[in-house]
């Protein structure tokens, strides 16, 4: 999707052809996530099936194949560049759901895995600080640059602040006398969801379908 | 490489009795010519007692401190005074400046505590002022500065004798992330320089910088990386 809007709203700019898309794409993304020619020519069959673009007749002195912007492609991209992304929601965080059970199950070491974990994010921190070499901004070939290795410095950095925060509570129940394993319950569950007094499913209603046997 | 800072089984107490508080446990730790080692660590793990034990500015309850090939502990109060002066370069995350002082005077400072003659001391400081950018305001009051000219100043004042071992404490814990980073990237090139150098740290970006990360918990201090540089 984003690639699409990218190369449609540069074909917004003026008429454009596949390698200059390619190139123009990659310069600005830092070629953090390169595009292949075939990727490119793909999209570009697709906005032209969507009625965004229009392949222009042919080509020019260098057998470029040039391709110009719909009225509907405008409003697409202009939509595109302006409208909110929505937030990524994680349908599964798995290393929370890890810590999470590692943290509730007896006998885990909690501690050697957030600091196995702490190492992981350190490192990524590491490699992204050494790849954007963390130059000041100067021109704007510095900046589009900044502002994709941001987005990954931040996402690991995020990844730390929460680790700190787990060790913080897991410190703060042991100093609260909290016992951190939850017992393996005795009554154990029958077939089907669990018990809907457990249950924060609206629909899991006593007496309902979703109910033991 | 030059060993500019070896700890050896360094363990440090605070108070007596029932009050005592065990800051550092058993810390070894060996830092050379080159190498910027960050210090992560929840507030109260031990960090900045770690610096001024490095540092010199207190003796470890247990344990030994070797600065240049020199055991601290084999220094009077005045001879370790001077090994502050000359071969340590502090910085703090409140910048401990001189308010009634300018900016030159203030760089000027430790040389003219380590008896640099006057006009000496001022030259070089304004070389320090000028190699940070802050020529212009070498004659202005730290009042009239930003937190991040202030903090550059700082480290213009920690590094205008050119010391072997840099000390920072939180040095951008007060400022925007992008003036901390520019901040961080003045202590790495003194290390590139030849320097070595402790940061203890908060911000996992500017620990990045780092040759090395170690991690304080409760005065444990372990190593989370290795060497990515
Ligand atoms: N001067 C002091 N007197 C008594 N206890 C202290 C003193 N300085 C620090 N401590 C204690 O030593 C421990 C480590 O403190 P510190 O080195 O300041 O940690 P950090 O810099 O990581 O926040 C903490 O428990 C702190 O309360
Ligand atoms: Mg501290």
């Amino acid at each position: 999707m984003s690639v699409a809007m990218s190369l449609l709203a540069m074909i917004a700019q003026g008429p454009r052809y596949g390698y200059e898309l390619r190139a123009e794409f990659d310069r600005r993304t830092s070629a953090r996530w390169p595009l292949n020619i075939g990727q490119v020519y793909k999209t570009l069959d697709r906005l032209e099936r969507e009625g965004l673009v229009e392949k222009r007749s042919g080509t020019d002195a260098e057998g470029h194949v040039f391709y110009t912007v719909t009225a509907a492609g405008v409003a697409a991209s202009s939509v595109w560049i302006q409208q909110a992304d929505p937030v990524p929601t994680r349908a599964r965080d798995d290393l929370a759901i890890k810590v999470a059970i590692a943290v509730t199950l007896p006998g885990v070491d909690v501690t050697a895995l957030l600091r196995a974990q702490r190492r992981e994010a350190i490192t990524r921190l590491q490699q992204l600080t050494h790849e954007s070499g963390g130059e000041p901004v100067r021109t704007a070939q510095d900046l589009a640059s900044r502002i994709v290795s941001d987005a990954l410095l931040i996402e690991a950095e995020t990844q730390l602040r929460w680790l700190d925060q787990v060790s913080d509570r897991v410190r703060d129940a042991i100093a609260r006398g909290i016992s951190l394993a939850i017992p393996f319950d005795t009554e154990r569950p029958r077939r089907g969801r669990p018990r809907a007094n457990r249950s924060t499913d609206p629909t899991d209603i006593p007496g309902g379908k979703n109910n033991d046997d | 490489m030059t060993e500019t800072l070896k700890l050896t089984d360094v363990s440090h107490d605070y108070g007596h009795g029932d009050l005592r508080v065990r800051a550092l446990d058993g810390v070894s730790l060996t830092v050379r010519a080159g190498e910027l080692i960050a210090v992560m660590g929840p507030s109260g793990s031990g960090k900045s007692t770690l610096l001024g034990i490095a540092g010199g500015m207190e003796h470890p309850s247990i344990g030994e401190v070797i600065v240049d090939g020199t055991p601290l502990r084999s220094l009077n109060a005045q001879a370790l005074a001077a090994v502050r002066r000359r071969s340590i370069g502090f910085i703090f995350q409140n910048y401990n400046l001189i308010p009634i002082l300018t900016v030159l005077e203030n760089v000027a400072v430790p040389l003219e505590l380590d008896d640099w003659p006057r006009a000496r001391a001022l030259k070089t400081s304004r070389q320090a002022l000028a190699e940070f950018g802050l020529l212009e305001v070498a004659d202005s009051y730290p009042e009239n500065l930003s937190g991040g000219q202030q903090q550059r100043v700082a480290i213009a004042r920690a590094t205008a004798g050119s010391p072997r071992l840099i000390l920072a404490d939180e040095p951008t814990g007060a400022l925007d992330s992008i003036t901390g980073e520019s901040i961080v990237r003045l202590i790495r090139e003194r290390v590139d320089a030849g320097a070595a150098a402790i940061v203890a740290t908060h911000d996992a970006r500017l620990a990045a910088w780092a040759d090395r990360v170690l991690t304080l918990e409760d005065g444990h201090l372990y190593a989370t990386t290795e060497m990515q540089r």
